[in-house]
């Protein structure tokens, strides 16, 4: 009785796996995967180099225009100042 | 007790080396700096300030910008890379215009840090002010030029760091060693409009 009541209890707790079987590896689908992952990856990279290069371009213009508008000033002052400083004084002359 | 008579032996010696190594660039009195260019009064009565600041990265790439330029002569050229430092402050008022005592602060502050006046101009038909400072260095060479124009409604401090070439100055001035560029300025619209 007591084999008999074993014989299925085992047959329960242990039945036969399935035998497994790999799946099919879908070459395709897995080149193309890493290649759009490369793109993702590569257009991530790139494009804050390029904003930031637009960005120091336009400070550097920015940065030129302000020197020369500075220089012209401090010229135009100069001579202004020199002017002022080496005119000859304005006598009053009474006919 | 020998071993931290020596320990505090070579501290004292590494950082004597380290202050020794300080560069010059470091040790220049107030008259550089952009904190010298802080003048509270003329910016707190202000209706409009412009700020600009032109040292280190910033001023290389507007030299190397402005080396482009055509018909600049060559002495503005190398005077204009001999540059270390521009610095430019603007004050524009719509009212009253600018306090005198405001501006007498600019020139006694000029005189603190070691500017010398070159040159003091005054129009009394307007009330219009010029005054251009100099520094020198150790060696005598100029080492820096500061202009203070005051107008009724605008007053301007224009300081140049660097060894300054007045001729490449004047030359600029006249328009001959630098193509005269339309300066755009923002004048602010009357009163009630």
């Amino acid at each position: 009785m007591r084999r008999i009541r074993a014989e299925p209890e085992r047959a329960a707790a242990s039945p036969r796996p399935a035998r497994f079987v790999w799946p099919r590896f879908r070459w395709r689908w897995a080149l193309a995967a890493a290649g759009a992952t490369a793109a993702l990856l590569l257009a991530l990279a790139v494009l804050p180099w390029r904003l930031d290069r637009e960005t120091e371009r336009a400070a550097g213009q920015q940065a030129e225009r302000e020197l020369a508008e500075a220089l012209q000033l401090a010229g135009r002052a100069w001579n202004q100042a020199q002017q002022a400083a080496f005119e000859p004084p304005r006598e009053n002359q009474d006919d | 007790m020998t071993r931290s008579i020596f320990r505090k032996l070579a501290a004292s010696i590494w950082l004597a080396c380290l202050l020794a190594g300080v560069p010059a660039s470091a040790q220049e009195p107030q008259a550089a700096g952009e904190s010298a260019m802080h003048f509270a009064g003329l910016e707190e009565n202000a209706d409009e300030v412009v700020k600009v600041n032109l040292r280190g990265r910033a001023l290389e790439q507007a030299k190397k910008l402005f080396g482009l330029r055509k018909n600049v002569t060559g002495s503005v050229r190398s005077f204009v890379t001999g540059l270390t430092a521009v610095y430019r402050r603007t004050y524009r008022f719509r009212g009253g215009g600018a306090k005198r005592e405001d501006v007498e602060r600019v020139h006694e502050r000029l005189a603190e840090d070691g500017w010398v006046p070159l040159i003091e101009t005054e129009n009394r038909r307007r009330p219009d002010a010029l005054a251009v400072y100099s520094y020198s260095a150790e060696d005598g060479q100029v080492a820096g030029m500061t202009l203070v124009t005051s107008e009724p409604k605008e007053v301007t401090v224009l300081k140049i760091l660097g060894p300054v070439d007045f001729e490449a100055l004047s030359a600029i001035g006249s328009g001959m060693g630098l193509p005269v560029m339309r300066i755009a300025t923002t004048e602010l619209p009357p009163v009630g409009e």
